[in-house]
């Protein structure tokens, strides 16, 4: 069968041959997708922000420094002043180093898999954040209800 | 707020019934004509005011009881963005959108060869069963491709199936229309035959 003629030809097929949701289903995976791929982005944003990263990097290497022993901490010092002078040459090999460890190339998973089990602990937080106040509501419902009881008992009595 | 009521508030030419019909229905037209037209937002625009228009306009071709109104827009904005993209075709000055189905840029092409065709009553009929006997999976690959004018990868998506598999079944789909339209248009003939010698 031609498909133009049919194309033109299932316009005035019958409606009741039409009643269909495909449509609306499209929309709604539509809907879900988005969501997902947000889901993903925020992500995403969240696991390869360099910015985060460093700050992230910098607070635990200070806290590391500051919880370590005045005797360590004065070595560390001496190192550092002895590799003043051959710095520019550490500067070439550091730079050579980043670029050709394999962890540096593509995705770093341990890196991944961290975000996802903070990810993780956010939303079961909230999750039982949520619970705890359905609890409390409910408790305070009951409460309220034996409350009322006695009340509608002692006009019951007074009457 | 019901089919109903909006219909009757239409009837009454009251422009209430259209806003309740735009609240209720306008993403669904929005994305039936988004599947035909691309992402033309004026064009889009366009295609859904004249659907109102013309459900306005000729609201008394509108029978309840044969379709819902949902079913019956569907139809309207599915013609109109057909037409529309017919006359995309015609004004060669415009540039032809990119994101439009493979299906519809055939269907820009080689349009205009049948453009204006009156299908006899028979042949809907025929079409109609043949269509009618196909199973829910077939039919709903028929709709969507040459109803909705999806592509074969949004049709995959939304089937779950792979592009090339869509491909050999639609392909393999039409043959089997065809020949099933041959059939019934034959039966057709010959009955009528039978009924003029005797």
């Amino acid at each position: 069968m031609n498909e133009i003629l049919l194309i033109n030809m299932i316009g005035e097929i019958e409606p009741s041959l039409l009643q269909d949701d495909y449509m609306e289903k499209d929309m709604k995976r539509g809907f879900l997708s988005f969501l997902f791929r947000l889901f993903k982005k925020t992500a995403s944003e969240i696991e390869y922000n360099p910015l985060n990263l460093n700050i992230f990097e910098e607070i635990r290497s200070v806290e590391e420094y500051d919880n370590q022993p005045e005797v360590t901490k004065t070595q560390e010092i001496r190192e550092k002043i002895s590799d003043i002078q051959p710095i520019e040459n550490k500067m070439e090999v550091s730079t050579e180093t980043v670029e050709s460890t394999p962890e540096n190339n593509g995705l770093s998973i341990s890196i991944f898999k961290k975000n996802v089990k903070t990810l993780i602990k956010i939303i079961s937080g909230i999750a039982a954040a949520f619970i705890l106040i359905i609890g409390i509501i409910v408790i305070l419902i009951m409460r309220h209800k034996s409350g009322t009881k006695l009340y509608e008992k002692k006009i019951q009595i007074i009457y | 707020m019901k089919d109903e009521a909006i219909v009757s508030l239409i009837y009454e030419k009251d422009e209430l019934g259209l806003l309740k019909l735009a609240d209720k229905y306008e993403k669904l037209l929005i994305h039936i004509a988004a599947g035909i037209l691309g992402s033309r937002s004026r064009d889009i625009e366009e295609c859904v005011n004249d659907t109102y228009l013309k459900l306005w306009n000729h609201i008394e071709r509108y029978d309840m009881d044969k379709a819902s109104l949902k079913t019956y827009l569907k139809v309207i904005v599915r013609n109109t963005a057909i037409n529309k993209l017919r006359d995309l075709s015609k004004r060669e000055e415009r540039e032809l959108p990119e994101d439009i189905s493979d299906i519809a840029k055939y269907y820009i092409d080689q349009s205009q060869s049948v453009e204006g065709q009156i299908f006899s009553k028979e042949s809907m009929k025929h079409l109609n069963k043949v269509i009618s006997g196909l199973s829910e999976r077939d039919k709903e690959l028929v709709i969507r491709k040459y109803f909705y004018l999806q592509s074969s990868k949004e049709i995959a998506k939304a089937t779950k199936m792979t592009v090339t598999a869509i491909d050999s079944r639609i392909s393999r789909l039409r043959n089997k229309m065809k020949q099933e339209f041959l059939k019934e248009k034959e039966a057709c003939y010959c009955m009528q035959k039978g009924v003029i010698y005797e």
